[in-house]
């Protein structure tokens, strides 16, 4: 024993096999767990996950509730046909009462939005649709200019003469029962 | 130089590190390339709006389907209604124009976009049951998605209830 310690031969040996040793393990670590473990280091991650957020918020509010029915649709037909602007960023146009989010009596859409998004996003709210002639983009909800890192999302609503709630601006635009009006809610969203 | 045989110590710690910073420059590279393909790969796959064109596409063949029953007089056949009473032509023809309209304006809200939609609604079945509701059982739709990269069609029955 005395003498295998005290060999002083083969020393290279030795330290080959310790580092193909490492170099192996190192080798099953990248292959196992490396990957695992990247972070993304590009700002795209970010786009990806305010897009999730939106989307996220326009399904909560699409899906039927068995109180409320489908919010954004109710929301979409109530709407008085009252466009935002700088000065007034979500103006008194939607009326709706709901067991999820209550009222405020104001712009309901913006209420909900607003409790359903955090703190730190800000968005705009456009209805856009096609009312037999033209191409119609009405701003709803402008909290103010999108920067360039914003990102849009949207759903579509399909809104029907007999729908309850409508407004008598869709009333107008829908011309018969025949009729429909498909609507695009688009949300615009970004981090301040 | 090449007989000499000391150093080998410092020589192959030198391996070691060198062999090391590749292996980190290869991992950053590597977390570099993932994030942004994925992130990219994830933006510029249409996946949302093809998902909510057949799902709005669904919802809206129901609400037809009820609509044109209810158009044509059906809440007021009770009891066992014979085919006269409630006319299979004039129920369908109600449905083809409210999917009509429904089709030619979605066309234009995903054409905003850059997208081309178009969605064909084929063949429309009603229940044999005649006294159940004398209505629009199955629809087949066909749904195609193309943004110039994606091209998508989508064949489904939709039941209508």
């Amino acid at each position: 024993m005395n003498l295998l310690i005290k060999d002083k031969n083969a020393q290279l040996q030795t330290l080959e096999g310790l580092s193909s040793a490492v170099l192996l393990l190192a080798t099953l670590f990248i292959i196992t767990q490396g990957t695992t473990y990247l972070t993304p280091q590009t700002e795209l991650s970010l786009d990806v996950q305010l897009m999730q957020l939106g989307n996220d918020a326009l399904i909560i509010l699409d899906t039927e509730h068995a109180v409320d029915g489908i919010l954004l649709k109710r929301y979409v037909g109530n709407w008085s046909g009252a466009e935002a602007n700088i000065s007034s960023s979500a103006p008194a146009s939607i009326d709706v009462n709901s067991s999820q989010f209550g009222t405020n009596g104001q712009n309901d859409l913006n209420y909900s939005l607003s409790t359903i998004l955090p703190e730190n996003v800000f968005y705009n709210v456009d209805f856009v649709y096609f009312n037999g002639t033209d191409q119609k983009i009405m701003n709803v909800i402008m909290n103010g200019v999108p920067m360039d890192n914003s990102v849009a999302v949207s759903q579509l609503v399909t809104l029907h003469k007999n729908d309850d709630d409508l407004s008598n601006y869709w009333n107008n635009t829908i011309s018969s029962v025949y009729d429909v009006q498909v609507v695009e809610v688009k949300l615009i969203l970004w981090y301040v | 130089m090449i007989k000499d045989e000391s150093g080998q110590w410092i020589l192959l710690s030198g391996l070691i590190v060198a062999t090391s910073i590749i292996i980190l420059a290869l991992m950053l590279n590597q977390a570099m390339g993932t994030g942004y393909q994925s992130s990219q790969a994830i933006l510029e796959f249409p996946k949302h709006e093809i998902r909510e064109l057949i799902s709005e596409t669904r919802r809206e063949v129901n609400i037809a389907a009820f609509e044109a029953w209810n158009l044509s007089g059906g809440p007021n056949v009770t009891g066992n209604a014979t085919k006269d009473e409630l006319n299979r032509t004039a129920i369908q023809s109600n449905f083809t124009n409210m999917t009509l309209n429904y089709t030619s304006s979605i066309d234009y809200i995903y054409a905003y976009h850059g997208q081309m939609v178009n969605i064909s609604v084929k063949d429309v079945e009603f229940f044999d049951d005649f006294g159940k509701a004398n209505n629009i059982s199955t629809v087949s739709i066909i749904a195609v998605f193309d943004d110039g990269v994606t091209n998508v069609t989508h064949r489904e029955v939709i039941e209508c209830y």
